[in-house]
């Protein structure tokens, strides 16, 4: 089974800092790998303890991103490949999909295909939620987006997503992609000797627009409907209060209060 | 002049930060307060390679080197020093006497279960009347045929309780002392005539286990003497000068998460009207804190390059050992005075940084010791010998 996980290359939140005016300040950011994408990792390297795989890991960005795709082989990557160039820079979601997809279809022309395709549900910094599912329709694979639970065979994927109102548990038959969000399993560690040897020993493939035959309409901002207005922090909202006191006070008091505001 | 860690040793340290958050940190508290061995936080350690962290790969090891270690020392001190206590205890004494003067086939029979974790390792010096005078050991070891029969007993071995593999020091010729008759010995923990004595309490680093260990006609083969047959006291002060570089990284980590403590204090608790972080007198304990914690950073992490680049480091490891644990010392007790007497309470985390803090001042040479050797190399190079 031959598996590409989707990673993207995050500043660690608790390391940024964000003005009054809204503008970043990442001068002290810590980058890390889209805790989601771990997840997506994590995934990936189960069904290869279960049985015969190759996981890729699979990224675009700036040559910082590297560092990133040698964790993922430290962490049990087998392979790792790095879309960079000047070409990608001002992707929207869509945009960084289609290069995805297309860098996905030259791993499968280049061996014996792909059967699944893994990534976190949303990534912690943009939160668009979209790659993982653009990739899928680009590719025109069935999808099973926010899996839990997600067990794979020869032939399906199938895996748990909790909706509103309960969850429900669907297969699809592979090749696939399949989203995972964060937290939904508690991805494993790199051990010492693989983190030592994953500069010297190990290699990022790096593939520019030229190497995965690309639509240039379709790069960079040129091919990103995205356009970003204002950033902003969000408003900060108040504190509320609570009611103490036993759960007849309590709600006497809430429901007066909610008279009080004419709200019922 | 570049003092950025290699993107290994950056990726060793998320990778130990995050092993710290998962399983360290909920359990210091209740390892502490039950003086119990954290077994399940040494088996994910192990697995994950941190028993072995500095030691070639050859042998099962990290291959992370001194400095790996060090971040490794200073990431798990930041939250529980028990648990570094052990590592430090089996990595740094106890498997590092082996690695350093162990003979080829002693290496590769020991080093890779020690690496790996499958078996722990102590380091058995000290006996009660040899304590800092550690030339005044007194088990003795006797040759017997193909075996080397040992007597006597050694006081608060680390891991004393709780280890497969002894690095013991024994005399074997009264004559010679410390000069020749003193042989380090492999002893395994299931030898006839070994047993482990009383299981020390403690105030501090009441995680690790702390044990006399009782040598009663013990029968050592001889193919266990370790490095050169009487040259047992240099392998011990060789390894010591060695951990106590790791000492230093590991106060660096209580020194650093007293600050964290002190800060985050100082923010939110309020007197006069105003968050006390807003007082001089708290501004200046801060202040002072945080510069000897950067001076400790610098020396700990250039020792431990010195030790990676095969450059003479004893002085330099002397003093990261004693000139650390009194910047820890002095830092816990400064946060602990910020948090006023909320600093007192059990289950406070001040609480457990101060009492765990004391012992680096004393264990693997008290600071008083450690300061006459580096008086003792700065006079030598004046050409003076100073008296032991």
């Amino acid at each position: 089974m031959r598996i590409v996980v989707c990673i993207k290359q995050v500043f660690d939140r608790a390391t940024i800092r964000v003005s009054s005016r809204g503008e970043l300040d990442t001068r002290e950011g810590e980058r890390v790998i889209n805790p989601a994408d771990l997840c997506a990792l994590e995934e990936a390297l189960r069904i290869k303890d279960a049985q015969p795989a190759e996981v890729i890991a699979l990224s675009l960005g700036g040559a910082e991103v590297e560092d990133a795709l040698r964790e993922a082989l430290a962490i049990g990557a087998d392979r790792a490949v790095l879309l960079s160039d000047a070409l990608f820079a001002g992707s929207d979601a869509q945009a960084v999909a289609y290069v995805l997809a297309r860098a996905i279809q030259t791993i499968a022309a280049g061996g014996q295909g792909v059967d699944l395709i893994l990534a976190g549900s949303a990534s912690a910094d943009s939160g668009d939620g979209q790659v993982g599912v653009a990739i899928a329709e680009m590719l025109g694979l069935p999808q099973i987006t926010d899996a839990r639970f997600l067990d794979v065979t020869d032939k399906q994927a199938t895996a748990t997503q909790s909706l509103e109102d309960g969850d429900r548990r669907i297969s699809v038959p592979l090749p696939a992609v399949v989203t995972v969000p964060r937290r939904s399993n508690v991805p494993r560690l790199a051990a010492v000797a693989s983190i030592m040897n994953v500069y010297s020993q190990r290699t990022v493939e790096k593939w520019r627009a030229a190497d995965i035959e690309l639509d240039l309409a379709r790069l960079g901002t040129a091919g990103s409907p995205t356009v970003v207005r204002r950033s902003f922090p969000p408003e900060p909202q108040s504190k509320g209060d609570i009611l103490t006191g036993t759960p007849r006070q309590a709600a006497t008091a809430l429901v007066a209060r909610l008279r009080k505001r004419g709200l019922i | 002049m570049d003092f950025t860690f290699s993107k290994e040793h950056q990726l060793l340290r998320k990778t130990i930060r995050e092993f710290v958050r998962r399983e360290v940190a909920p359990i210091a508290a209740e390892i502490d307060e039950q003086e119990r061995v954290p077994w399940e936080t040494i088996r994910k350690a192990a697995k994950l390679g941190f028993l072995g962290v500095p030691f070639p790969q050859e042998y099962g090891g990290g291959g992370a080197g001194e400095i790996g270690y060090c971040i490794m020392a200073e990431e798990i001190s930041r939250v529980c020093s028990s648990t570094m206590t052990i590592l430090g205890a089996h990595i740094g004494i106890g498997t590092m006497a082996i690695y350093l003067d162990g003979t080829p086939e002693q290496k590769a029979r020991y080093l890779p279960p020690l690496c790996r974790g499958e078996k722990l390792a102590a380091f058995a010096l000290t006996e009660p009347q040899a304590g800092s005078d550690a030339a005044r050991i007194r088990t003795r070891a006797v040759r017997d045929g193909n075996y080397f029969v040992l007597n006597g007993s050694k006081i608060w071995i680390t891991n004393g309780s709780i280890a497969d593999i002894f690095s013991v020091f024994a005399v074997t010729d009264p004559a010679l002392g410390a000069r020749g008759g003193v042989t380090a010995f492999i002893v395994e923990k299931s030898f006839p005539g070994f047993r482990v004595g009383t299981v020390d309490e403690k105030m501090g680093i009441r995680g690790s286990a702390t044990a006399e260990l009782i040598f009663e006609d013990c029968r050592v083969p001889a193919e266990n003497v370790l490095g050169t047959f009487g040259a047992g006291f240099i392998t011990a002060l060789k390894t010591l000068d060695v951990g106590r570089v790791t000492i230093g990284a590991a106060a660096l980590g209580g020194a650093e998460a007293a600050l964290d403590a002190a800060v985050a204090y100082a923010v939110e608790r309020e007197q006069f009207g105003q968050p006390i972080a807003q007082k001089q007198a708290i501004q200046f304990m801060i202040a002072d804190m945080a510069a000897e914690i950067e001076a400790l950073r610098s020396l700990v992490y250039r020792t431990a390059w010195m030790v990676d680049t095969h450059r003479p480091f004893s002085r330099e490891a002397a003093m990261v050992k004693y000139f650390g644990s009194e910047v820890a010392s002095r830092c816990v007790d400064r946060a602990l005075e910020i948090h006023g007497s909320n600093g007192l309470l059990r289950g406070v985390a001040i609480e457990r940084g101060y009492r765990d803090a004391r012992i680096s001042e004393i264990f693997e040479g008290t600071n008083e010791i450690n300061r006459i050797v580096v008086a003792t190399d700065i006079f030598r190079r004046v050409g003076v010998r100073i008296n032991p």
